[in-house]
């Protein structure tokens, strides 16, 4: 049971991610656009950032940058796992780079983002 | 009387005597030959005689009358310094003649005999007493002691002969010569005789001794006069040979006639001169043949210079190499003259002309080759027949004056024909001329290759100016096709991920009924779904990374252990073990540093243990890890599936082969993952190889090198689009 706020605007990926999440009975926070996201992250800090990089009006580069840039220590240190379709050599780096905690190229399976999303919130209760 | 030869001192004597101032005059000459040239011995004898005489001259009558004048006149002329002996007969005396030497030997026999005759005499005449018998004793007081003091005077000067007194009688009052010395030849013993024994014997005698002294003296003086004189006459033209010699007028020195030491003497310095002008010439000779030769070599500079100068402009424009032809065929005078170049094939064309159009030498140039390209042929400046009316370039040039003068001069650098002059000229060109045009070839030649190779290279430039224009367009599109394909590959990755990922997706979340219970067709029909959308998920993959060009894959070198490489893949595999009875064992060198890029390490190893797996059901799948000696490192995927033949392992690294044979059994699944492998291998400096039997196994061997290679800097950064 956590907070995530999913960063995605595909709804065919919404709706999975949504279903995935939600048997977890996770409390999800659906951000279409990156715009939305940071306004999002002005008052909230959820536990966890699904945050797909391809996203319009502003990109997740530039959103996870903002994160790690804020006043807002919990916002800096804030989990954020990118999801993105850009499997190229090179992205996980520059993903990695950019800020994120975990990556993972796209098409992301049901069973593979429950895992991560497991590890991850698993990983991050002892500091909680 | 004596002989006139012999006579002629004597009548010169007598007629000085006979003058009337005969005694005096012969007590002055003898004073004057005293002082002049005789000996202390003659001296004494000649004091003597001349007190006696003129004791005698005292008391006795005057000396007969002299002989005619003119006899003397011609004795005088012939011992004086005018002798016409010397002009004639080539300056040769005639024997006999005073000048004439006697032979030394003879000299020296004639003393010795004489001298013998001297000591018998006086012998005789001590043998004898006194005064010979036939003296009479009433002789004046003068004459025995004059003949004692004769005798005595003779006795104390051996070296005098003395003198031989005969009286009327014929009976030798007394007997002596003089001494050789003082006469010359012709002046043998005087012989007096007296016709008063007592007193003109005594006073002839006498007065004959006086005579002779006189004569001595006057022929001594004449002699020395004509020694001294013609001594001095000689001097003075051995002076001048001299001073000629010494003012270097070697031309019109003074001859000296005889055969004397001056002669000699005059000969050995003309000779000298002779000598010392023969070199001077000699000397002036070479130096103004060099002086010569050096005005030539400048003049010969000077033109080549003038030539090469004109010649320095080709390579700014052509009209250095015509100005430079148009100046040598003025400056050698030449009537014609036709320039030709070499051109890239060798063949000679005509450039430039003068004296006659070039276009009727184009015109005609076929009909010449033949003897222009055997004038070409020959390495130097070649002269050939005279041109005349008939030869055709004459009848273009309008001339009818045949050219005497026809030389061609082949332009040769480095071996190649650049160009060939052909000049013509009125008169035959003379061989100075021919120098200067053999070297006047040389910067001709150089003047020509450069042009051509300036020519050669403005035109490899133009060319290669348009080649890389052309390069640098195609690479302009290259570069914009390359994003393109780089904006398509990364739009068709997101397009077919996209929807992938959703049908991925969907049936995952059916599969694990998240939307309610399935039944187990279902949930067969759900796995066959999400099994074929892998495989398609892969392919699209790996032909995305396949499109890659070789630049693209970038290795980006780092220190890494690739034993961690390797057990950080095999973690990844990890998931693929799930459904099959065995882990993947990582074993080997506990740490292998090398420089790589261990992405592309990690994703060449997930390759071939997913490869692995798949094919080995059962049984193992192992990978290890092996230093190599050249410090790199070997990978081994080993597993226990059903191996592949030999013949078929290349055929797995093969990529479009595969995707074609993609419905056999040893190629399916394989997809494009080992063809990716081998070139991302390649790329990091390593290789990729297969070791396999059909039933026992495969080993995949991934060989790095100890420091991966930078990659070359590829045409654009890869785009990879956010």
């Amino acid at each position: 049971m956590a907070h995530i706020a999913l960063v995605e605007d595909n709804p065919h990926n919404q709706t999975i991610f949504l279903a995935v999440l939600r048997r977890r009975k996770h409390r999800v926070d659906l951000l279409p656009d990156g715009e939305q996201a940071l306004a999002y992250f002005r008052d909230h800090v959820p536990d966890l950032v699904l945050l797909d990089l391809s996203i319009p009006k502003i990109d997740g580069w530039t959103v996870v940058r903002t994160l790690r840039a804020s006043d807002d220590p919990r916002l800096r240190t804030l989990p954020v796992v990118a999801l993105t379709a850009h499997a190229m050599k090179g992205d996980r780096d520059r993903v990695l780079a950019a800020g994120c905690d975990r990556y993972v190229p796209k098409p992301v399976s049901p069973r593979a983002l429950d895992r991560i999303v497991t590890e991850v919130l698993e990983a991050q209760r002892p500091a909680a | 009387m004596a002989p006139p030869s012999r006579a002629a001192p004597l009548v010169l004597a007598a007629a000085v005597v006979g003058a009337g101032v005969s005694a005096h005059a012969a007590h002055d000459a003898i004073e004057r030959a005293h002082r002049a040239t005789v000996d202390e011995a003659q001296r004494a004898a000649l004091r003597l005689v001349s007190d006696e005489a003129r004791r005698t001259l005292a008391a006795a009558p005057p000396a007969p009358a002299a002989p005619p004048e003119n006899d003397g006149a011609t004795a005088k002329t012939c011992n004086g310094p005018d002798c016409p002996h010397a002009a004639d007969s080539g300056g040769e005396h005639p024997v006999g003649h005073p000048r004439s030497r006697r032979p030394a030997r003879r000299k020296a026999r004639k003393r010795r005999a004489k001298a013998k005759a001297i000591r018998e005499r006086r012998r005789q005449v001590e043998a004898s007493g006194p005064a010979p018998p036939a003296q009479p004793a009433a002789a004046r007081p003068t004459r025995p002691s004059m003949q004692a003091r004769l005798l005595q005077f003779l006795a104390e000067h051996p070296t005098i002969d003395g003198v031989r007194v005969r009286g009327d009688d014929g009976a030798l009052s007394f007997a002596g010569t003089f001494p050789e010395g003082a006469y010359r030849r012709e002046t043998g013993p005087v012989e007096v005789v007296a016709t008063d024994p007592a007193g003109l014997a005594s006073a002839t005698a006498m007065a004959a001794i006086d005579e002779r002294f006189a004569l001595a003296s006057t022929v001594t003086i004449v002699l020395v006069g004509f020694v001294a004189l013609r001594f001095r006459r000689r001097l003075l033209v051995l002076s001048e040979v001299a001073q000629g010699v010494a003012a270097g007028r070697f031309d019109d020195l003074p001859a000296l006639s005889g055969r004397d030491e001056f002669r000699w003497i005059a000969d050995t310095l003309r000779e000298t001169a002779d000598l010392v002008r023969e070199q001077i010439e000699r000397v002036h000779g070479r130096n103004a043949h060099l002086v010569r030769d050096l005005a030539l070599q400048g003049d010969h500079l000077a033109r080549l210079t003038r030539c090469a100068a004109l010649l320095v402009s080709p390579v700014a424009g052509d009209d250095g190499l015509d100005a430079a032809f148009s100046a040598l065929v003025e400056d050698t005078d030449a009537c014609l003259g036709v320039l030709f170049e070499a051109g890239s094939d060798g063949a000679l064309v005509p450039r430039s002309a003068r004296g006659m159009p070039l276009a009727a030498i184009r015109a005609n140039a076929p009909a010449q080759r033949g003897w222009l390209a055997a004038a070409g042929r020959s390495r130097e400046v070649s002269t050939h027949p005279a041109w005349t009316q008939a030869h055709p370039w004459m009848a273009a040039a309008g001339r009818v004056v045949p050219l005497e003068g026809v030389v061609t001069v082949g332009l040769r650098h480095r071996g190649r024909l650049e160009g060939l002059l052909v000049l013509a000229a009125r008169h035959p060109f003379p061989e100075r001329e021919l120098g200067f045009l053999r070297d006047v070839a040389r910067p001709f030649a150089i003047a020509m290759a450069n042009r051509r190779a300036y020519h050669t290279q403005r035109a490899l430039a133009r060319t290669l100016a348009e080649r890389n224009d052309e390069l640098v367009r195609q690479r302009d599109e290259l570069r914009a096709l390359d994003r393109l394909r780089n904006q398509f590959v990364a739009n068709i990755s997101h397009e077919l991920r996209t929807p992938l990922g959703a049908v991925v997706g969907y049936a995952e979340l059916l599969a694990d009924e998240i939307y309610g219970p399935i039944n187990d067709e279902q949930r067969e029909a759900l796995e066959g779904i999400l099994e074929t959308a892998a495989h398609l998920l892969q392919l699209v993959n790996q032909v995305l990374d396949l499109s890659k060009a070789d630049h693209e894959i970038a290795p980006e070198p780092r220190p890494v252990d690739a034993r961690a490489v390797a057990e950080e893949a095999a973690r990844m595999c990890a998931h693929l073990t799930k459904t099959r009875p065995y882990d993947i064992v990582v074993s080997g060198a506990p740490e292998a540093p090398i420089v790589s890029d261990p992405e592309y390490v990690r994703q060449i190893l997930v390759n071939l243990i997913g490869n692995a797996v798949k094919f080995t059901p059962e049984g193992w799948v192992r990978v290890e890890v092996e230093r190599s000696d050249d410090g790199g490192v070997a990978i081994h995927v080993r597993d226990s599936g059903r191996g592949i033949a030999p013949e078929h392992a290349e055929l797995v690294f093969e990529a479009f082969r595969q995707v074609d044979q993609s419905s056999t059994r040893a190629a399916d699944g394989a997809g494009l993952g080992l063809a990716i492998s081998r070139r991302i291998a390649r790329c990091l400096g390593g290789d990729l190889s297969l070791e396999s039997r059909p039933g026992e196994g495969s080993t995949f061997t991934l060989h790095l090198p100890r420091a991966c290679p930078r990659p070359e800097s590829p045409l654009e950064p890869a785009k990879e689009a956010a």
